[in-house]
């Protein structure tokens, strides 16, 4: 029912004429014939808004989501806490509906921001530069590997079973096209182990690449990585959650060359799966060789501080085949809503709610432990606020009767791989849950496992 | 809207905005977040834990909303401003859109939320595909590409696996018009394919004599975009369809003109094996200052088992996903189902206008660019004067005589009030200006545009100094682009996080 279209018959009368044409229909001439104004029976009537509205609602109901069932789920996104001004601020028109500032005098606010977001980042991930952003954790960890493939051409990755198994999967999919192949280089009581790394080794290494936590939400200890690397020509990339880095050591501070992340858990709503943020860091020496726009500071004519794109003799617009990568919009609403989320939670809310998560996390942990049958996987390795446990029946089906007792629970890990298996699930709770939560969640797992008699150990 | 000639604007103007750091206050709060109680004893050990705090900055909440309203003054939008910004397809994004995204049920829902726990995104986005299916006239439709160069990647990896699949795998050569985008090369290597650019000819169209003679056996695919960045439908496209499959090789469209196309002619009827669309062009999703975007990815049936997953099948009870472990899949492209918060966006659009709007917005697309065309028609040299699709292209080249270039123009056109078009693009033409009204300007907007123009290319050869100082009554003048390349300042440095121990 609605078009968006401002024009007034007589208005569209005139301008055909101008146009020399007697009907909107005849602008279709240079189309083929055979094809113009095709049947769209099968494309339902316009809505008008209210109805539009009625039948999404009706739609966002069958959903089991946040505001209905708390979250003890997290396996790459995450309920966190969003304060309230952030959703006002970046759904501004000026910010929202603007195009990528490719006219810097008109477009400063949002120059300023993404320089802001770029400090931000370098600062959380303890290395010297960040890009703009990319699309998302996935194609960030990608795109760091591939910036590693194209230093010497090496085509050997090393990827730690700590990173997200379906975010290595998506690092597959884009390194395979150039011919680079994984290695995984397996994880032992929660840890990779620097031998080996060292063990896989080899000339074609391009590089190695751990996560901050890792998927199971493991903490690891990379010292002596960068410089084992380093000495066979090869690049540390780290891999971490933002979120955990107001209180774990960061990559910068490992040695790590490139730095990628999965920017959600920065004030970004979990939306079913994205749009998301990802984030790009790096050592300056990488600064010409990573992908993405990257805003820069300079003066204009007058010597008054203003803000660009540059160094975009690495981009497809100039570059074309020979680009650093295709990419050409990015997520910049995102990196200004991650930006907006840490500067009003500032330094120490920041921490506070990190260290929410790992109070919360523990626990969760200690009550879930006093469930009979439920076991630990690891019982001393550190963890930041998740934690994978063996439950008393297969993980699927008991996700799904929690489900229906009105919880989201931790990930079933059945299909994957050690440390996963049939009756793993990996919990994780951020500061957004309270204890009256964790408690319910205990006794409704009680209530299914003695309902539906899970496995007895 | 008028230029102001008047040389005190530049000294009136004000300092820009200091950084977030230069406001920070030691000590100062913004938010707090939930209260936990517990021990901060978390058993890891030191030499794993940050040993100082990130370089954040300290501020109140005031001062926090204060700093990102006024710098968002300093910026435009669809919403503040004609942006005619060609090949960016910048219409109004609907406000009922970003509600409907922002629904508790769908802002709030964890994207491993098991399958019965989301019934009502499997359906949304279900529905989606179907409808866009329809609207591409294609078999298969992915939602998963996060824009439109990453949808070009996929069908890029998509064409590879097919060939593949097939044995054919010395198929590896991407023909690619010198009209195209940027991205679609850069897509082609990116792939891990080899590009080979093919020239056009002086009326912009795809010379198939020419692409004849490098048509091979090695040939994977052509990308053609259509309606061209130069807002003209190939006169030969059945005959370049017929040439590149008679070798065996795919046709890809670049789908991000396809607001010229938009329920007025569907790319499968002509031929195309895959194409991607840009929500945040067609479907009016908003672009966020440079993203997020959506490139969802349409196919014909002989590609369908190649769709990255994760995929979304129709069944008898709804929808579902399909088994993720088809080996015939190119795998996954990015995390999760897709860029639901776009995608939802994108559904509510097609939902309003229905199969009466869908039409209307590429009928008034041509509508609003060929009368724009009309009225700048002697202004500038463009391609002629036939009909042009959803833009235009003019080359300020003449202006050369007088040392104005497209880029002047662009900054005579921020000082009148609004944004500029696309310039330098596409690479064939000369001072290229690339325009592109969208079908949501209003006749009274164009003619004031119109005018404005007219007058801005006529001082540039009466009064060129005048145009080679704007933007006058802007936030900034020029910024120095040889500087900020030359020793890059991508950060700010007033406080510094990043000292940390070296291992
Ligand atoms: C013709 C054409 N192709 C591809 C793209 C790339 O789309 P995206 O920015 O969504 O990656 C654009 C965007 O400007 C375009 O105009």
């Amino acid at each position: 029912m609605a078009d968006f279209i401002p024009h007034t018959p007589l208005e569209t009368k005139e301008m055909l004429e101008t146009i020399g044409v007697s009907s909107l229909e005849d602008l279709l001439a240079p189309y083929p014939k055979e094809h113009v104004l095709p049947d769209l029976s099968d494309i339902p009537s316009g809505l008008t808004e209210s109805s539009l509205m009625r039948l999404m609602k009706s739609m966002a109901a069958r959903n089991r989501a946040g505001g209905s069932v708390p979250i003890f789920r997290g396996a790459g996104a995450y309920d966190h806490f969003i304060p309230e001004a952030v959703s006002p601020l970046v759904t501004r028109g000026e910010f929202l509906t603007a195009y990528t500032p490719y006219q810097p005098e008109v477009s400063q606010g949002l120059l300023q921001v993404i320089f802001e977001y770029q400090t931000a980042m370098a600062n959380l991930f303890g290395m010297d530069i960040s890009n703009a952003s990319v699309y998302d954790g996935a194609t960030a960890l990608a795109e760091a590997c591939l910036v590693a493939h194209r230093q010497e051409g090496r085509t050997a990755i090393l990827i730690s079973e700590g990173v997200d198994p379906d975010i290595a999967r998506v690092v597959k999919t884009y390194v395979e096209g150039v011919g680079c192949t994984l290695k995984l280089i397996p994880l032992v009581s929660g840890k990779t182990r620097i031998e080996d790394v060292m063990s896989q080794m080899d000339a074609q290494t391009a590089c190695f690449v751990g996560a901050i936590p890792t998927f199971w939400g493991t903490v690891e200890d990379f010292s002596g990585f960068a410089d084992a690397l380093h000495q066979n020509g090869s690049l540390l990339i780290l891999h971490a959650n933002p979120h955990s880095l107001a209180v774990l050591r960061p990559p910068g501070s490992w040695g790590a060359d490139l730095a990628t992340g999965e920017g959600q858990p920065l004030g970004i709503p979990l939306s079913g799966g994205g749009p998301y943020l990802g984030i790009l860091t790096a050592a300056r020496a990488f600064m010409r060789k990573i992908p993405g726009r990257l805003v820069g500071k300079t003066v204009d004519r007058e010597g008054r501080a203003a803000y660009v794109l540059t160094l975009q003799a690495r981009e497809q617009h100039i570059r074309r085949e020979k680009a650093n990568s295709n990419i050409c919009s990015n997520e910049t609403l995102l990196s200004i809503q991650a930006l907006v989320t840490l500067s009003l939670l500032g330094p120490a809310g920041f921490r506070e709610a990190a260290e929410g998560s790992m109070k919360n996390a523990r626990k969760l942990r200690a009550r879930l432990l006093s469930v009979p049958g439920v076991s630990p996987v690891w019982e001393d390795t550190p963890f930041f606020h998740e934690f994978v446990l063996e439950m008393p029946m297969e993980s699927k089906k008991l996700s799904r009767l929690i489900l229906s007792e009105g919880f989201l629970s931790g990930l079933p890990l059945s299909g994957y791989s050690s440390p996963g298996g049939e009756n793993r699930m990996l919990w994780c709770a951020t500061e957004m849950r309270t204890e009256e939560e964790i408690e319910n969640l205990g006794r409704a797992l009680e209530k299914v496992l003695v309902r539906h008699g899970g496995n007895k150990s | 809207m008028t230029i102001r000639e008047n040389s005190e604007e530049r000294s009136a103007r004000p300092d820009m905005h200091p950084t977030l750091w230069e406001i920070s206050r030691s000590g100062a709060r913004g938010v707090r977040p939930p209260v936990v109680s517990g021990s901060p004893a978390f058993g890891i050990p030191d030499v794993s834990m940050r040993e100082t705090p990130p370089g954040l900055p300290e501020l109140s909440e005031l001062e926090a909303v204060r700093h990102f309203t006024n710098l968002s003054h300093l910026s435009r939008g669809v919403d503040t401003h004609f942006i005619p910004l060609g090949s960016c397809t910048m219409k109004y994004n609907p406000k009922v859109s970003d509600k409907v995204a922002s629904l508790p049920g769908f802002s709030d829902l964890h994207p491993r939320t098991d399958p019965e726990g989301m019934e009502g995104l499997l359906e949304a986005m279900g529905t989606l595909s179907d409808l866009l299916r329809s609207l591409l006239g294609m078999d298969g439709v992915t939602l998963a590409p996060a824009a439109g160069a990453h949808g070009e990647l996929t069908g890029i990896l998509i064409a590879r696996k097919y060939f593949e699949a097939r044995g054919e795998t010395s198929r590896k050569v991407i023909l690619v018009p010198d009209s195209a985008h940027g991205t679609n090369p850069a897509s082609a290597s990116m792939g891990g394919m080899v590009v080979r650019s093919i020239a056009s000819k002086p009326s912009g169209h795809i010379d198939t004599v020419a692409l004849e003679k490098v048509l091979s056996d090695e040939t994977a695919m052509v990308m053609i975009t259509a309606p061209s960045t130069l807002g003209l439908f190939e006169e030969e496209l059945s005959e370049v369809v017929r040439l590149v499959h008679k070798v065996g090789a795919l046709v890809y469209m670049d789908g991000a003109n396809m607001n010229a196309f938009l329920g007025v002619l569907k790319p499968g009827d002509l031929g195309f094996d895959i194409v991607h669309i840009n929500t945040h062009k067609t479907l009016a999703t908003p672009h966020g200052g440079g993203g997020p975007g959506s490139g969802p990815v349409g196919v014909k049936s002989h590609l369908v088992p190649f769709l990255p997953t994760p995929v979304i099948q129709k069944t008898d009870r709804g929808y579902s996903f399909a088994n993720p472990d088809d080996p015939r899949s190119i795998g996954p492209v990015r995390s999760f189902l897709g860029s639901t918060g776009v995608l939802l966006r994108a559904l509510s659009y097609v939902l309003l206008l229905g199969r009466e709007g869908l039409p209307k917005v590429a009928l008034y697309a041509l509508l609003n660019a060929n009368y724009l065309k009309k009225r700048l028609e002697g202004v500038l040299p463009g391609e002629g004067p036939g009909l042009c699709a959803h833009e235009f292209v003019l080359s300020a080249k003449p202006l050369s005589a007088y040392g104005v270039h497209a880029g002047d123009l662009a900054k005579g056109l921020l000082d009148a009030g609004y944004y500029a078009p696309t310039i330098h693009f596409p690479l064939i033409v000369p001072e290229a200006l690339m325009i592109e009204p969208t079908e949501c300007e209003s006749k009274s907007m164009l003619d004031e545009f119109a005018d404005d123009f007219s007058r801005i290319v006529e001082r540039a050869s009466s009064h060129p100094s005048e145009l080679l100082a704007a933007p006058a009554r802007t936030p900034v003048s020029r910024p120095d682009e040889v500087l900020a390349a030359r020793d890059p300042v991508l950060k700010d440095t007033t406080v510094s996080g990043g000292q940390f121990r070296k291992n």
